[in-house]
């Protein structure tokens, strides 16, 4: 009988990664090149950078969040920091970013990260 | 009780004045430098920068309302902080002498960009970018031929207080990467005030001669 612990983790499939719920498709690129396309959630929206001057800039912050497990079976490894992130916004846009900071928490098995614009020069 | 300045106060301080010289000095040796760079066959958008003054909304810095990086050229904001007027370097009827804090801030912001397949990280472009910013800003202000800013008779002296990086907080962790710097100029000039006007009180001509045996003659006139 599983505890309410890994029945909370196999609710992530619902609560965080289900397409008809919140899940939004989300690549995620390891610094081999190897990309593995999974389900999550991802967020991006308008921020004031605050560059303890007194003034602020208009910027943006962006995150994912993604189960750890679904990382695993799709045969990759936790994500950390310089892995590659791509996800469209809610227009359809693709987006390109860079992790600056992973926050894997093994207890409910949701892996955070804050992502920074990568822009290419393929763009 | 009726008024006594008989006289518009329409003109600038100097302590605006100065602060539109600081801007105006860097804004168009800035754009002399990109010319210098050019005639080197260097790159001149590494002497670039924007210059605005007092500036006080969030700036959009970056993209536009699509999203689209619009720019990554560096900005700096000049404004007057606070001044402190110097009473034993005054006079009491007409001069105060101002020493006023200047402020200039540089801001940097930078995407993270990959160029054939190199990633080089934002906070490290525009942590660069801003120190490279404030080197141009110091050499240029603190150039022999700035020394009075271009306002001598105005400014006594124009002082690099100093400077100062400034880095967003730990627990911001935003998706452009911002840097900032701060030069602190101090500069001493001189304000004036309104002055009474003197009314002409009694005119009187004087015309001096002499007469054949040298003697000094006045004739005086006070119609």
């Amino acid at each position: 009988m599983s505890n309410l612990r890994e029945i909370a983790e196999g609710d992530l499939s619902l609560t965080l990664e289900d397409p008809s719920g919140f899940g939004f498709p989300i690549v995620v690129t390891d610094p081999l090149g190897s990309t593995f396309t999974v389900y999550g959630q991802s967020g991006d929206i308008g921020f004031l950078i605050d560059p303890e001057t007194g003034l602020g800039l208009s910027g943006r912050t962006a995150h994912i969040s993604i189960r750890i497990k679904s990382l695993l079976d799709a045969g990759s490894s936790i994500i950390t920091k310089g892995w590659k992130i791509s996800f469209p916004d809610i227009n359809g846009n693709e987006w390109n970013f860079l992790v600056d900071e992973a926050r894997p928490d093994r207890t409910l098995g949701i892996v955070t990260c804050m992502v920074s614009l990568l822009v290419s020069d393929d763009c | 009780m009726t008024a006594k300045i008989n006289t518009l106060i329409d003109k600038q301080d100097n302590f605006e004045i100065v602060r539109d010289k600081v801007a105006l000095i860097l804004a168009e040796e800035k754009e002399n430098q990109k010319i210098l760079a050019l005639g080197e066959s260097k790159d001149p958008d590494l002497w670039d920068f924007n210059v605005y003054i007092e500036r006080a909304i969030p700036w959009q810095l970056l993209e536009d309302s699509e999203g689209n990086v619009i720019s990554e050229t560096p900005l700096v904001n000049v404004y007057y902080d606070t001044g402190n007027f110097i009473q034993n370097k005054s006079g009491v009827v007409e001069r105060q002498a101002h020493e006023a804090i200047i402020i200039i801030d540089a801001y940097s912001a930078k995407n993270n960009i990959e160029v054939d397949g190199v990633t080089t990280p934002g906070d490290l472009r525009a942590a660069l970018d801003s120190d490279r910013v404030i080197r141009l800003i110091r050499n240029i202000l603190m150039a022999g031929e700035y020394t009075y800013l271009d306002l001598r008779g105005i400014v006594w002296q124009r002082w690099l207080q100093d400077i100062r990086k400034f880095r967003p907080a730990i627990e911001d962790r935003p998706a452009m990467h911002v840097m900032a710097a701060r030069l602190t100029l101090r500069v001493l000039f001189n304000e004036f005030s309104p002055q009474a006007i003197g009314e002409d009180f009694e005119e009187i001509n004087v015309e001096l001669n002499t007469d054949t045996g040298g003697q000094v003659l006045i004739n005086i006139d006070t119609t």
